[in-house]
């Protein structure tokens, strides 16, 4: 899925939110990369004597009632919600790949299997069989990642399994088998080829909601252990503050949140209609 | 027998990602009381875009850039939406390419007939029913009744086709515009459904426009023909006139394509039909014409009447060189 | 294949599917690392307690036996104790499930009637105003964590402004929930006749619902608004325009068929939802499933765990056991 100039063009003309989800993902990225490092306060230490001062010179978001820079920690968070959602839908891509190459390829019982697996892990409600997962598995950053990769493996598995079956009974997947390509080759080189377009377009959409969820996750206790900074876990720490009347230790990480996932979803939205346009 | 459909200088144009594609440049044609004209071109030629455009729906990307439809004194084009939804359907019926997806799939058939016979104001309830059945009967359908409670998908690509017919004709059009109404018919039936419409219209005395790229189908049913090359009339004769001497080189290939007596030794005209988003310069035959000059690369050249009411646009012939 | 048998074959396909769901709750607990009659005992269990569950469950027998006395236990409703409730895991969800119910119902609908109306509405006015602000706000709704937008509105309408009562319960403190009809309060309370407990519940729904329901209905607003511009641009809507049919009726024909995907949508919203909640629970301390469900994570009460795991699932494939239902009443391609 090679963008040529002209409907890179075309893309921005027609939805200019894909610049500013580009933008912000840009940012975030960056952030998980040196945000715990340009942070003015360390983010996981408490600063005595500082807890819940409002927003001002020093502390640009104020404090949380531990005493903690919110600043400093929503610019820490990205490294670690970014960490756990790229990792984790990388996770469910590299397994929902090869399952879905075999459950669109090889019809018969192990198809059938597969997508009757998937379609039951699929009606679990998400967030409860993160919770579940993480409750079995203990609450660790690697558990959550394989939580996220679990949770949403069979939505890769569906949409590979879908291209292939697309590919499969078009014509040159027939002159390749014609003139004697081998199975594997057919599918390394012509099958995933193609269908690799859409999944990277998807993955940017799973990143936002990968992150919502291990903020979720957090949010109740369930995902990311305190002081690690992460927006869920600050929102929890700032609840009880905001019926007080001390709205920023929940409100900052929230907006944060909040933007974060809707650069990713922006971004991958747009991707998808192009991957779409461009499969036509 | 007055001009019923005066189409002038119409232009439609694509603005899509891969830039803009200039379906119609300049069309000119018209239609009177009882004629039958067709339109004849191929992939590229604007075709499909010139039924829509007749009747004011050019869809996005799409969009009428210029030119005029009148209809008995009103300009299609500058009406409003009200105005229009009165006409279409009831002064102008339209027939298209794929009866079934010009059906509601959700909808039984009778539901949908009686809808349009209903919009257009003078019957309701029980008599536009009767109505509905009445034109099922008349275009072929049998046992009407019953198959008023079919969905379009129950339905034969044929039988939907003659459900079409039966809508676009119920409110007794004076002007019938026939898009591509047999491509991907069976050939049986395609004739089928021609002397269908050719009957129907003969009955109703109304005006048909008939949009095809099948060059029988002009002969066997159409008055007059216009042919259609990179969105403008190239040539525009009465049938015979066209089919004896065809004055245009692209008319001629066309022609010498489908003839069975093909004579050896003249060639068809080689090459493809411009793409909508790259028209070149001057003729838009200019890249492939046996006859080119200089000045086709230049010049477009002007639809000029070379003999009582056969119309040209070639440079060449023009000029009288034969 | 007539409508009868489609309703068989997917009345069928439900129940391999059940039986998924119920095993791999199973193998949730049986493949933890570490003792499982510990775990399930709870961390304040004694060693003979620990023996005693460990025979209760049958832990001492061959894992094929454990999964048929599991099973046999399901399907008798039987989903072990709590240990930190003490009762019957069974008993504590019937007890929640009502005002989790309630709660995500009225947000469905809510959310529905905010988002077709408007989906169709922006569909039919493309690049408008007010097409754009609904654009932007189905991509925002989707994007805004739930629970954050609830501690926002809480902290401005009831911090601040004062109109909505304080996040704590479904009722005010002094008042007595209805008898249990349906568990629902607002509907009891109807039945019973009892006004001021009826506006009370309503006042306690009204943000959380609210919450939930501008979260939710971003979704279903993006598809029923994309599903609609693609149905207008259909080529049955272009006929339809072009035989002359009134704006209204062509609208109708476009939303008919633009229906179908909505639902799909509602239905598999409707299903998130019943996990979903369990933060807006927390917050507005609800007293449902979702915090039920909170409390058993954070103190790692593995039967409740696995109870609600299975209840909502199980509540997951009955909706989508509905929206296809559905799919066949209204599509007849699928009935002939």
């Amino acid at each position: 899925m090679i963008l040529d100039r002209r409907q890179l063009r075309h893309l921005i003309r027609t939805r200019p939110s894909v610049l500013v989800g580009a933008a912000i993902v840009g940012v975030t990225l960056i952030l998980a990369a040196i945000g715990p490092s340009i942070a003015p306060f360390d983010p996981r230490t408490a600063i005595p004597g500082e807890q819940l001062k409002s927003p001002g010179f020093v502390h640009l978001m104020g404090t949380d009632d531990n005493g903690m820079d919110v600043f400093s920690r929503v610019i820490a968070s990205p490294q670690t919600d970014l960490t756990i959602a790229i990792l984790g839908t990388f996770g469910a891509i590299a397994a929902g790949i090869p399952l879905g190459l075999v459950a669109g390829y090889y019809r018969g019982f192990v198809s059938e299997l597969l997508m009757r697996l998937s379609d039951i892990v699929q009606s679990f409600p998400v967030f409860i069989l993160g919770m579940a997962l993480v409750v079995v598995t203990g609450q660790e950053i690697r558990n959550v990642v394989y939580v996220v990769a679990v949770v949403n493996c069979p939505i890769y598995v569906r949409l590979i399994r879908g291209q292939v079956l697309f590919l499969r009974e078009r014509p040159f997947i027939e002159a390749a088998r014609a003139i004697g390509g081998r199975d594997s080759w057919i599918i390394r080189e012509h099958i995933l080829a193609n269908a690799i377009g859409p999944v990277m377009a998807n993955a940017s959409v799973t990143i936002g909601w990968a992150i919502l969820l291990t903020a979720g996750l957090s949010f109740i206790g369930a995902g990311v252990r305190v002081p690690t900074p992460e927006w869920g876990s600050m929102i929890a720490v700032g609840a009880k503050n905001v019926y007080t009347g001390e709205w920023w230790p929940s409100v900052f990480p929230g907006l944060a949140l909040a933007f974060t996932v809707l650069g990713f979803a922006l971004l991958g939205e747009a991707l998808v209609h192009l991957a779409d346009r461009t499969r036509r | 027998m007055g001009v019923l459909l005066d189409v002038r200088d119409l232009h439609v144009e694509f603005h899509t990602s891969e830039g803009v594609g200039r379906a119609l440049n300049g069309v000119d044609l018209s239609v009177s009381e009882g004629q039958v004209l067709g339109i004849v071109g191929e992939s590229g030629s604007g075709k499909s875009a010139i039924a829509m455009a007749m009747v004011n729906l050019v869809a996005r990307p799409g969009r009428i850039v210029r030119g005029s439809v009148r209809y008995r004194d009103r300009d299609l084009l500058s009406e409003s939406e009200r105005a229009l939804q009165q006409i279409r359907g009831r002064e102008i019926g339209l027939v298209v390419q794929n009866p079934k997806s010009a059906l509601n799939p959700l909808l039984t058939i009778g539901r949908q007939l009686v809808n349009v016979i209903r919009s257009h104001g003078r019957l309701n309830g029980r008599a536009a029913a009767e109505h509905a059945v009445q034109m099922l009967r008349k275009v072929g359908i049998p046992d009407p009744e019953t198959r008023m409670h079919s969905y379009p998908h129950q339905l034969s690509g044929g039988m939907a086709q003659r459900v079409t017919i039966a809508m676009a004709l119920s409110n007794n059009p004076r002007i019938l515009i026939a898009d591509e109404p047999t491509s991907g018919l069976d050939v049986t039936i395609q004739a089928q459904i021609l002397d269908l419409i050719q009957g129907l219209v003969d009955e109703l005395r109304s005006a048909t426009i008939l949009i095809t790229r099948d060059l029988g189908i002009i002969a066997q049913h159409c008055q007059d023909v216009a042919v259609l090359y990179a969105g403008r009339v190239i040539e525009r004769a009465p049938v015979r006139v066209f089919f004896r001497r065809p004055l245009h080189p692209y008319s001629e290939t066309l022609i010498k394509a489908v003839s069975t007596t093909r004579q050896r030794g003249r060639k068809l005209m080689p090459g493809v039909s411009p793409s909508i988003y790259e028209l070149p310069n001057g003729c838009a035959l200019s890249p492939r014409c046996p006859l080119v000059q200089p000045i086709c690369h230049e010049l477009p050249p002007e639809l000029r009447e070379l003999s009582p009411g056969h119309f040209v646009r070639c440079h060449v012939r023009a000029a009288g060189d034969v | 294949m007539t409508a009868g048998r489609y309703v068989i074959r997917r009345l069928v396909l439900l129940v391999p599917q059940v039986l998924g769901v119920t095993t791999i709750v199973f193998f949730l607990i049986r493949l933890l690392p570490g003792d499982p009659a510990y775990m399930i005992a709870g961390s304040l269990a004694t060693k003979d307690v620990i023996a005693s569950v460990r025979r209760q469950l049958g832990l001492d027998r061959p894992i094929w036996d454990q999964y048929i006395i599991y099973l046999d236990r399901v399907a008798h409703g039987d989903l072990g104790k709590s240990w930190l409730t003490s009762s019957q895991v069974t008993q504590d969800i019937l007890q929640r499930m009502p005002a989790t119910l309630e709660l995500i119902t009225l947000a469905l609908i809510l959310a529905f009637c905010i988002a077709l109306p408007l989906g169709m509405l922006t569909a039919l006015r493309p690049g408008t105003v007010i097409d754009r602000l609904a654009s932007a706000y189905g991509m925002l709704a989707g994007a805004m964590p739930d629970f954050w937008w609830a501690l926002f509105l809480v902290f401005i309408l009831f911090g601040k402004l004062r109109v909505v009562p304080a996040p704590i319960g479904r009722l005010d403190i002094a008042l007595v929930p209805p008898p249990q009809v349906t568990g629902f309060y607002t509907v009891d309370s109807i039945i019973a006749g009892d006004w001021p407990v009826f506006w009370s519940a309503l006042a306690h729904l009204a943000l959380p619902t609210f919450t939930l329901a501008f979260v939710y209905a971003g979704p279903i607003l993006k598809m029923a608004r994309s599903t609609m511009s693609q149905a207008l641009l259909g080529n049955f809507v272009q006929y339809a325009r072009a035989s002359g049919l009134p704006g209204h009726v062509v609208a109708r024909y476009a939303l008919r068929n633009a229906l179908l995907p909505v639902i799909t949508m509602t239905g598999i919203t409707y299903g998130y939802l019943i996990g979903g909640a369990v933060l807006i629970e927390q917050i507005f301390a609800w007293g449902g499933l979702g915090q039920y469900a909170v409390q058993a994570i954070t103190s790692s009460d593995y039967m409740a765990v696995s109870g609600v795991v299975l209840t909502t699932t199980m509540f997951s494939l009955l909706v989508y056991l509905a929206v296809d239902l559905i799919y066949l009443a209204v599509d007849p391609r699928i009935r002939y």
